[in-house]
This record gives C-alpha cells, sequence and structure tokens, in this order.
C-alpha cells in the first residue's frame, strides 16, 4: 500500500512538473488554459474520489491529498481549481452533465463564501421556482454551475448567473467573482449541513494544500541559494539563509509525516492549523531570498506569497478546528472570548 | 527629549494628508495599480500645491509616512523624482547641481539612482558595469537592474567600476547618465508584487559616452558616495514602511469597529491590535531617532539600519496580522494592494539581511565584562 501511495505521488510529481509548471507563470495572467484541465481530467484527478462506477478514480482521501498537494506545489490555483471540482462532485455525485465535468470540459464551483474568515454572506432567497440574491467573492464564480446555500439547502445553479470578476490577492487563475442569482434552472442537492461537513471533512485536503505551497516554493529557494552568489558564496552558504530552509524544511516534513500518518478530525484539526501556518511563514522566506527577484511576477515565486495569504482568508476561521482540539486538550470547549 | 512633532511639521503634515486623502482615492489608487502607471499627473499638481518641501528634512520625511499612509505606489511615485539627488547635493560640484537638480527640484526633469545590477544589488562592490576613461569621456558598459523610474526619468546616478583595486569597494565611481544618451536603453519591468505604480526597469548601457564633466566628485569613491547616501534615504524608506504600517492599522481597526468597538471583539483580535499599535510606536521612535541624528549631521548608521529593518519588518507583520484578523473584507478593501505594496520595504535599499549585517558591524557597546 505505501508503494501505491510512492508511485502515485512520483506520477502527479511528474505530471505536475512537466504540464503545470510549464505554464504556471502564464495561468497567473490568463487563468488555467482549458487544455490543461483537460489534461488533469484525463489523469482522473477530478472525481479523485468518486467510485469507479460513479466515473470517479475511485482514490482514497491519502491518494487525493498527495493530488493536491503535488499540484498546488507548481500552481496554487490549479489545486484550489481540483479542489472545488470534487468538492462539487463530492457533494453532487450525479450532477447534469457529470461527463462533461469529468472530463475537464466544463467548470464548476462551491460558493464557500459563508466560510470564509468573518463573513457576512447573506443567504440566497428560493421562491416561486426561483433562485435569487447576490455572493461577493466566489471563488471560479464564471463556472457553468455553482453550488450555492440558502441557509438550510444547497442548490447546483446552472444559468441565470451575472458574475463580475474582481481583481484578487490569490489564486489569479481562477476568477473571483461578486454574482448575482436569478435563475429557474437549479437543483437541490442537500442539506446545508451536507455542505458544511463536507467541508469539514476537508481539512486534510486544505492541509495538503498549504503543505504544497510551502514545499513549492521552498523548494524554488532551496535551488536559488545554490545558484545565486552574494558576496563570493552561494547563498545557501549564509547561515541565516540555510537556517531558515533548514526551519521550513522541518516543520514541512513534520506535517507531511503527521497528515498522511494519522486520521481522524483531530489531527486533521491540528495539521490544518500548522499547515497554514509553514504556507505563511515559508512563502515570505521563500519571496526573501529570491531578493528583487523574489518581488516580480517573471520568477515565478510572488505568487506563493499572494496564494498562503488568500488561502489563509477563504480557510482561516479556525473555529470548527479549535472546538475539536478543544474538547481533546482541555475536555470542554475553550478559547471563545 | 519632545515626542512630538512641533506645529509648523503638523500643520505641514496635515497639508500633505489632505492632498493625498483627495488625489490618493481608491479608485485612483485601484488605477495606477491594475495598469502599472506612473502617476505623472498627480505628480505636477503636488509639485504645483508645495506639498513636497525639499528644503526641510523633516518635512521630507513627514511627508513621506504621510503619502504612504494613504497609498503606498502613488505615495512613492511622488517621492522617486528626486531619488538620488542627496549624492549631488552632498558630492557634485556646482555646475552639476545646477545643471541637474534645478531641473528636478522645479519639476522640470526626474532622476533615479543606478547601482542594482542582474547579478547582485547586496553585494554592491560586485558589480560589473565598467567606465573606461577615453580622453574628455568615459565609455559606459554594463546593465542595471530594478531602477526605480528607470524607464522615465531623464538621468540617473549611476556607479560603475572605473578601475581594479585589491579591495573590491575601491576603484568605483559614480557618474551623471543621460537618458539620451547614445546607448542607453531602458526596459520596464512589468508585473511587480507592488507598489505598481512606481516605474521600475532595466537598464542598458552600451558603449555609452559619458562626458568628464558628469563624474560625481572623485573617482575611486563612489562606494563610499553610495553607501553614504543609503544611510540617509534609508531613513526615509522606513518613514515608508510606517506609513504603509500606519494606514492598515487604521483600515483595519476602521472595518472591525463596523461590528462594534474593538474591545467587543475576541481578547485574540484585541492582542493582535495592540501589538500593531506597539510595533508601529517602536518603528516610529527608531524612524525619528535615525532622521534626527542624520538631520543634525551625525548620522548613525546602526540605528538608520535598525530603524530601516524595523520598520519595514512591522509593516509587513501588520499587513499579514491585519489581513488575519478582518478576513474577507480585508481582502476585498484596499487592504489588499498594501499587503503586496509592504513586501517591497524588506527588499530595496538593502534587505534586511543586508540590515542586520550593518547593524552587527555597526554597534558600539561600552567595556562591561
Ligand atoms: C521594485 C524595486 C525597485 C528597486 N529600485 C532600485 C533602484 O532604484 N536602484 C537600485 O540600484 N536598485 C533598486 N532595486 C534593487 C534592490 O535594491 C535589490 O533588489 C536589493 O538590494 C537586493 O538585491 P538582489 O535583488 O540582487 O538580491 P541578492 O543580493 O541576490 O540577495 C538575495 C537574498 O540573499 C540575501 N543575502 C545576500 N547576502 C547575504 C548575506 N551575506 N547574508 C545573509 N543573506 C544575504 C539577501 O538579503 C536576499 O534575501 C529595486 C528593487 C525592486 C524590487
Amino acid at each position: 500500500m505505501m508503494e501505491e501511495y510512492e508511485i502515485l505521488r512520483n506520477t502527479v510529481r511528474e505530471f505536475s512538473s512537466k504540464e503545470i509548471e510549464a505554464v504556471s507563470k502564464d495561468i497567473e495572467i490568463n487563468g488555467i488554459p482549458r487544455s490543461l484541465k483537460e489534461k488533469i481530467a484525463a489523469q482522473g484527478f477530478l472525481g479523485a474520489t468518486l467510485p469507479a462506477e460513479k466515473g470517479g478514480s475511485g482514490l482514497d482521501e491519502k491518494g487525493y491529498m498527495i493530488i493536491l498537494e503535488e499540484t498546488a506545489k507548481a500552481s496554487p490555483s490549479v489545486s484550489m481549481w481540483i479542489f472545488l471540482t470534487n468538492l462539487y462532485l463530492k457533494i453532487h455525485p450525479d450532477a447534469n452533465g457529470k461527463q462533461d465535468i469529468l472530463s475537464g470540459k466544463i467548470d464548476v464551483t462551491v460558493d464557500l463564501s459563508p466560510y470564509y474568515l468573518r463573513s457576512k454572506a447573506q443567504p440566497l432567497k428560493v421562491a416561486g421556482g426561483k433562485i435569487s440574491g447576490k455572493r461577493a467573492n466566489v471563488i471560479n464564480g464564471t463556472a457553468s454551475s455553482i453550488i450555492v446555500s440558502d441557509g438550510s439547502s444547497i442548490y447546483a445553479v446552472g444559468s441565470g448567473m451575472h458574475a463580475v470578476n474582481k481583481n484578487h490577492l490569490g489564486l489569479r487563475g481562477m476568477d473571483l467573482s461578486d454574482v448575482d442569482f436569478d435563475s429557474s434552472t437549479y437543483e437541490k442537492v442537500g442539506s446545508e449541513e451536507k455542505l458544511r461537513t463536507e467541508l469539514k471533512n476537508s481539512d486534510g485536503e486544505i492541509a495538503a494544500i498549504f503543505l504544497g505551497v510551502a514545499d513549492g516554493t521552498m523548494a524554488k529557494a532551496a535551488d536559488y541559494s545554490k545558484v545565486r552568489t552574494a558576496f563570493d558564496h552561494p547563498l545557501k552558504d549564509y547561515t541565516p539563509i540555510f537556517d531558515e530552509i533548514v526551519a521550513a524544511r522541518t516543520q514541512i516534513e513534520l506535517i507531511r509525516y503527521y497528515l498522511y500518518g494519522n486520521q481522524g478530525e483531530y489531527a486533521k484539526a491540528l495539521s490544518k492549523i500548522k499547515a497554514k501556518e509553514i504556507a505563511l511563514l515559508a512563502t515570505r522566506s521563500s519571496l526573501q531570498i529570491h531578493g528583487g527577484y523574489g518581488y516580480i511576477h517573471d520568477f515565478g515565486i510572488e505568487k506563493y506569497y499572494r496564494d498562503a495569504m488568500a488561502l489563509a482568508v477563504y480557510f482561516g476561521d479556525d473555529s470548527w478546528e479549535n472546538g475539536i482540539i478543544s474538547e481533546v486538550v482541555i475536555g470542554e470547549r475553550g478559547g471563545i472570548i | 527629549m519632545n515626542f512630538e512633532l512641533d506645529e509648523a511639521q503638523r500643520e505641514f503634515r496635515k497639508k500633505v494628508e489632505d492632498f493625498a486623502r483627495r488625489e490618493f482615492t481608491e479608485e485612483e489608487a485601484t488605477k495606477y495599480d491594475l495598469q502599472e502607471k506612473y502617476p505623472e499627473e498627480v505628480v505636477k499638481r503636488m509639485l504645483k500645491e508645495g506639498v513636497f518641501d525639499y528644503s526641510n528634512p523633516w518635512n521630507i520625511l513627514v511627508a513621506t509616512e504621510a503619502l504612504c499612509k494613504y497609498d503606498a505606489g502613488m505615495g512613492i511615485s511622488m517621492l522617486v523624482p528626486f531619488f538620488g539627488n542627496e549624492v549631488i547635493a552632498l558630492f557634485g560640484n556646482d555646475d552639476q547641481k545646477k545643471k541637474y537638480l534645478g531641473r528636478v527640484f522645479s519639476g522640470q526633469a526626474k532622476m533615479g539612482l543606478a547601482v542594482t545590477e542582474p547579478g547582485g544589488g547586496s553585494d554592491v562592490a560586485n558589480i560589473k558595469t565598467t567606465a573606461v576613461k577615453e580622453g574628455d569621456h568615459y565609455v559606459l558598459n554594463g546593465s542595471k537592474m530594478f531602477i526605480t523610474n528607470g524607464d522615465i526619468a531623464d538621468f540617473f546616478v549611476l556607479l560603475a567600476r572605473t578601475s581594479v583595486e585589491k579591495k573590491k569597494h575601491q576603484g568605483m565611481s559614480v557618474f551623471i547618465v543621460e537618458r539620451n544618451f547614445e546607448g542607453f536603453k531602458s526596459n520596464k519591468i512589468h508585473g511587480k508584487l507592488g507598489v505598481r505604480a512606481t516605474d521600475t526597469a532595466e537598464i542598458t548601457l552600451e558603449n555609452v559616452k559619458v562626458p568628464a564633466e558628469n563624474l560625481v566628485g572623485e573617482p575611486g569613491r563612489g562606494f563610499y558616495y553610495i553607501m553614504t547616501f543609503f544611510d540617509i534615504s534609508r531613513a526615509y524608506v522606513a518613514a515608508q514602511a510606517l506609513g504603509i504600517a500606519e494606514g492598515i492599522l487604521e483600515r483595519a481597526v476602521n472595518i472591525l469597529q463596523k461590528d462594534g468597538p474593538i474591545t467587543s471583539q475576541p481578547e485574540r483580535v484585541q492582542f493582535t491590535i495592540a501589538d500593531m499599535a506597539t510595533r508601529i510606536e517602536a518603528a516610529k521612535l527608531l524612524t525619528y531617532e535615525a532622521a534626527s541624528f542624520i538631520f543634525n549631521f551625525n548620522p548613525n548608521p546602526a540605528v538608520t539600519s535598525m530603524a530601516k529593518a524595523y520598520a519595514a519588518e512591522t509593516a509587513v507583520y501588520v499587513s499579514r496580522k491585519a489581513m488575519e484578523i478582518t478576513g474577507i473584507d480585508g481582502l476585498s478593501s484596499s487592504i489588499e494592494r498594501s499587503f503586496r505594496d509592504a513586501k517591497i520595504m524588506e527588499i530595496w535599499e538593502g534587505t534586511s539581511e543586508i540590515e542586520k549585517l550593518v547593524i552587527a558591524r555597526m554597534l558600539k557597546v561600552g567595556d562591561t565584562q
């Protein structure tokens, strides 16, 4: 079994470095190209955990986390796109046009805005055969179908959406849109609780994305420290730079070991909080080690700095995780004042 | 000891803030950020209104802080037409001052400072651009990287190697190089993370003939001139960082206050605000202390580097913490832009690592055993 994961990791890594890395800078400007989406689909990364009879790849959670982590190393946007597509399919495994989703021909997304850090998203209204309302900051809001909640149920909406893309901090491979909903083409998918539960169960996956961001950018910093010299020595020889690379690496390895070696919500909650922290730290270190080059698009480093912060806002509300940890560590609820 | 600006300074600061509030609207700041465009027209209005007062260094410091509080990209754009002037003011001759600085201060020309090269910015003594004397002029060859105003300035104060000496930092000289000298080329760099209203370019020099009268000061003293300049300019960068941090804190608190008084926030959030504010206050004291040494003609490079490194770290810290406590509200506000702007503070005019090396080297201690 161990070996299978290693094989999968190598396969994804190879795909990622060949297909994603090559276009990773262009993705920041022009979005994820359709051709790449179709290649990702052909690899079976969409519907990763769906059983084969539902058209999926039948991977377990660990396998899916490997996909997210390895793709995030090259492009956090791509990893997040895979995450959103999979989340959609997990919640709505019998979606209309599933074949087009699974083959990467069309985009779908899940409106996560009610769960962002300090979100005040208002529920949509469902009445008289129509779903209507406004949602701000929907990731990939221009997708063909969006799963949204009205506060008690969730719906897959397939038309009547008007999305206005905004300039945004991170994950620029997808739009971040304010979406106006006024649609009669929608389908009830389940209860709001279903989406919440699915999101809560995603802590391991979210940790894997953060981990990939941290590892991806630090690997580039380590490489750069070998080839860039200052004061006649490669950067790697300077103790402060060396220590930063080692400190990040130590944390990344420990979190990865713990994340993949444990199951259950407690372990995942700890991993998510810790992986977010290392992603924020590593992206700053890496940019700094790259000096002026770290600050400009061409070098493909600044995007990690933006993406880690944006992800921390999208997935930054740790109240659920803190609740779980509190129960284990204190035996009851704490940390509320 | 007095920790307050005097009344004239406070009045001046108010004038600058009024200008920034009026000119650096969210709409304008977003436009220049998105389009990576230098706000030429706004600079003209600033000069016309006398918001910039180069006769008084405290006023420059105060203006820098105040402008960057509203928007770093536009704020720094207001300040950079004069970037590097101190090199000529301190080490240039009267003709150079008259010919070049006169035009800059009257707003007829813009200048820049070109030190960094593709091969390195921290290790200034290792630059590769050469200047060879031929009769009444020098011939310059090489390239410069990440030069602010590189695509728009009329002339540059530029560091080049004039001779090879035993010690690397010897044999370097400073020249005034005009854009219209033959063989000068600039190439705008697109896609900066932040301060996108400012102009940044790569410069190439191919057999550029520079008249010998454009040599600043003595040949071979260039490294020393540039380091002296940095010991001054770093106090201004500290003020940039300070302004950015102050602006972010204000905006973050105002976002949170829409939900009620700050005391109604979880203590976690209150503590974060307290930390942000404390660091800003400490950065301000260091910045003003460094400036006060410099403006009293008694510069203290260790304190200047402390101010620059600490204020830069504070700007970055505040930008990240603000995002954490304001969440999606912050991400959808101008804090997003400031978050991207803040990071440059730890890089330009001496990275934080270089500042720490300066502090360790220049620190003076007593004889306590
Ligand atoms: C937007 C922008 C505008 C700029 N404007 C100008 C300008 O107008 N004029 C100009 O001349 N330059 C300008 N610069 C260049 C800037 O000053 C340099 O980027 C900076 O000095 C760092 O140089 P570098 O990028 O070559 O990094 P490097 O010198 O290659 O350094 C890379 C990393 O190694 C670290 N490092 C280096 N030596 C050591 C050591 N001994 N110990 C520990 N760590 C070390 C550095 O701190 C950094 O983290 C600008 C840069 C940017 C991004």
